[in-house]
């Protein structure tokens, strides 16, 4: 059946075609948009998980780092060290900073960076970290290319001038990007006084961080502390809340495109071929070998739709960040695995109006002539 | 032993003013080996007598034996399968399928049995050779000639060894040469082969090869008379 089924299909190639390009654009839509939610979900939360933390502490009740402040009294950290459990606790700077660059609005989330502790320090792509000085700011090579900039340009910041002295990466939040100033720096930036805006804090060797986390919350009563993973996942919430819904809306459209694409080009090459079903009927082929028949042949399309749709995402997926940065994708084999299910669920609901159609064909027309 | 069995045939369509009996109360009996030609006006009720012969159609009363088994009682399940396997059918119009070369429409019925694809096609190939068509194997039925999907048509028909052939109009739409072919053709598997071999037509030649003619009008058997068969067949001496 499986070679009669291709027989049939590949005799009308124009109509394959259609139905190969109808699910590889359904199968490439899908692809896309959730290697583009994964893509931001993992960029979202990547700064956050590369940093040694075992627990982070932050002022109780602030929602995501990019999108609240958090602010705690900068003399904690001496009392954070002497909690049971904690090795230590660095105080930690970061906020979201729009300012005017090539008469453009432009966001950063800046980092006040201590560089001789290397605390929440960045990966270079040109410079180093070390040597971060006041009045100088590490830039994301995003950033770099999305406003032409350079290493010793200039960058004015609530007037403040910041010389660029390096260029990191990793640091894409799609729509603002990393940069890191000296620690100081950022504290007289953000107009912090005696505060900071999180603690981090590394465990004691041995100590659990369950048990941690309940002793400073015993302590410090007005702080929230999260895990390492708690704090990459809430950093990750804004993409997951925002795009989630709206992703899978544009999934289901993009299904549903698949589904009318294989089942219309199926149902009119039925329709074309009903009286060769019929004659097939009347030779002894039963309903169920002729569904089958059917069947693979939406299938074969499908499954060609789905490997141009993959193979073709790919490449997109890298020119598409060339073109633009915030086009961040990041497709995995298990997304791979659950659109390959999509495309099966397609096929089958697709080949559902033809195969009704096949069981109702009468063998007894083919003798109309 | 009749291999064919018509008894009480009737075939009616709609209710009340609109009913139309197509087939009325005909009985026919039909032996390994005889060619039985059914002729008649458009609109008699033959060729829907052939397709309740055939198993592709139920009658409204009276039933069909092939081979001694009703099938008239059989399910829409079982049908098909005594299609497959005691049926073979030839077409006006050939009804080969576009996409299958010569060689692939006549593995079809094999294939509807569940035999291997290779196996099929070697069959098919051993009985393309016997029709005269090794050279057209790979032809799909656009390169072939009227000629030559009528003998692909009948080469499927009979691949899977049936024991009776329904063939509707099998020269309607061919010159009186490939005609002639095809007759000789159908007279070989009666008379070799011993099949029984039941045609639908309107061409008179079709009366050299017949056993037996039988006048059909207004679904009803109007007169039957000895053919030309014993005259003409060139297999029987």
């Amino acid at each position: 059946m499986f070679w009669l089924a291709i027989r049939n299909l590949f005799q009308e190639r124009t109509k394959l075609l259609i139905t190969i390009g109808g699910v590889a654009f359904s199968v490439l839509l899908i692809v896309m948009l959730n290697g583009l939610y994964q893509g931001w979900n993992t960029m979202m939360g990547s700064y956050a998980a590369s940093i040694e933390a075992d627990l982070w502490v932050e002022q109780k009740g602030v929602g995501d780092m990019y999108h609240t402040l958090s602010f705690l009294p900068d003399d904690l950290e001496a009392r954070l060290e002497q909690t049971p459990g904690v090795k230590n606790a660095f105080p930690y700077l970061g906020r979201s900073v729009l300012f005017t660059l090539n008469d453009k609005e432009v966001t950063l989330f800046i980092v006040g960076l201590n560089p001789t502790t290397g605390v929440g320090k960045p990966t270079m792509e040109k410079g180093t970290w070390q040597t971060l000085s006041a009045g100088e700011i590490i830039i994301d090579a995003a950033f770099a290319r999305n406003n032409d900039v350079m290493v010793g340009d200039t960058l004015s910041i609530a007037e403040r001038d910041f010389r660029v002295a390096g260029i990191s990466n990793g640091g894409n939040l799609v729509t603002s990007q990393y940069a890191f100033i000296h620690f100081d720096d950022a504290k007289t930036l953000f107009q912090l006084g005696n505060k900071v805006n999180f603690y981090i804090v590394q465990l004691a060797a041995g100590a659990s961080a369950a048990t941690t986390e309940q002793a400073i919350l015993d302590r410090f009563s007005d702080t929230n502390v999260l895990t390492k993973n708690e704090f990459v996942q809430k950093a990750k919430s804004v993409i997951q809340d925002t795009f989630l819904p709206i992703i899978f809306i544009l999934d289901l459209i993009a299904l549903l495109v698949g589904i009318a694409v294989i089942g219309l080009t199926t149902y009119s090459a039925t329709i074309e071929k009903a009286r060769e079903y019929g004659v097939m009927k009347a030779i002894g082929f039963n309903n169920r070998q002729l569904l089958t028949l059917v069947f693979y042949q939406a299938l074969i399309a499908g499954l060609i739709g789905y490997a141009v749709g993959v193979a073709l995402a790919f490449p997109i997926g890298i020119a598409g960040e060339q073109y633009a940065s915030a086009f961040l994708t990041n497709i995995r084999p298990f997304d791979l695995a659950w659109v390959f299910g999509l495309t099966a669920l397609m096929v089958l609901v697709a080949a559902y109006i033809p195969v009704r159609r096949i069981s109702r064909i009468d063998p007894a027309e083919v003798f109309k002539n | 032993m009749a291999l064919l069995v018509i008894d009480k045939l009737s075939k009616s369509y709609g209710t009340g003013h609109t009913k139309v009996e197509a087939v009325k109360n005909v009985s026919l009996r039909v032996v390994a080996g005889e060619i039985i030609l059914i002729m008649g006006p458009s609109g008699s009720g033959k060729t829907t007598l052939l397709t309740i012969a055939g198993g592709l159609l139920k009658p409204t009363s009276g039933h069909v034996y092939i081979e001694g088994t009703c099938t008239t009682r059989l399910t829409e399940k079982e049908l098909p399968h005594l299609r497959l396997t005691k049926l073979g059918f030839v077409f006006q119009s050939f009804n080969l399928l576009g996409a299958l070369t010569a060689q692939e429409n006549v593995a079809l019925p094999l294939i509807a049995t569940g035999m291997a694809r290779a196996q099929a096609l070697a069959k098919a190939k051993q009985s393309l050779e016997k029709f005269g068509l090794s050279n057209r194997l790979h032809h799909l039925p656009s390169a072939l000639s009227g000629g030559e999907k009528q003998r692909v048509s009948t080469a499927r028909a009979i691949v899977n060894d049936p024991a009776i052939i329904f063939a509707d109009e099998p020269t309607a739409n061919l010159d009186s040469k490939i005609g002639h072919e095809v007759m000789e053709m159908l007279c070989a598997i009666a008379c070799r082969e011993q099949r029984a071999v039941v045609i639908v037509s309107h061409d008179q030649r079709l009366e050299e090869i017949a056993h037996r003619v039988i006048e059909f009008e207004d679904g009803e058997i109007k007169s039957e008379r000895a053919g030309k068969h014993g005259k003409t067949c060139q297999h029987t001496r």
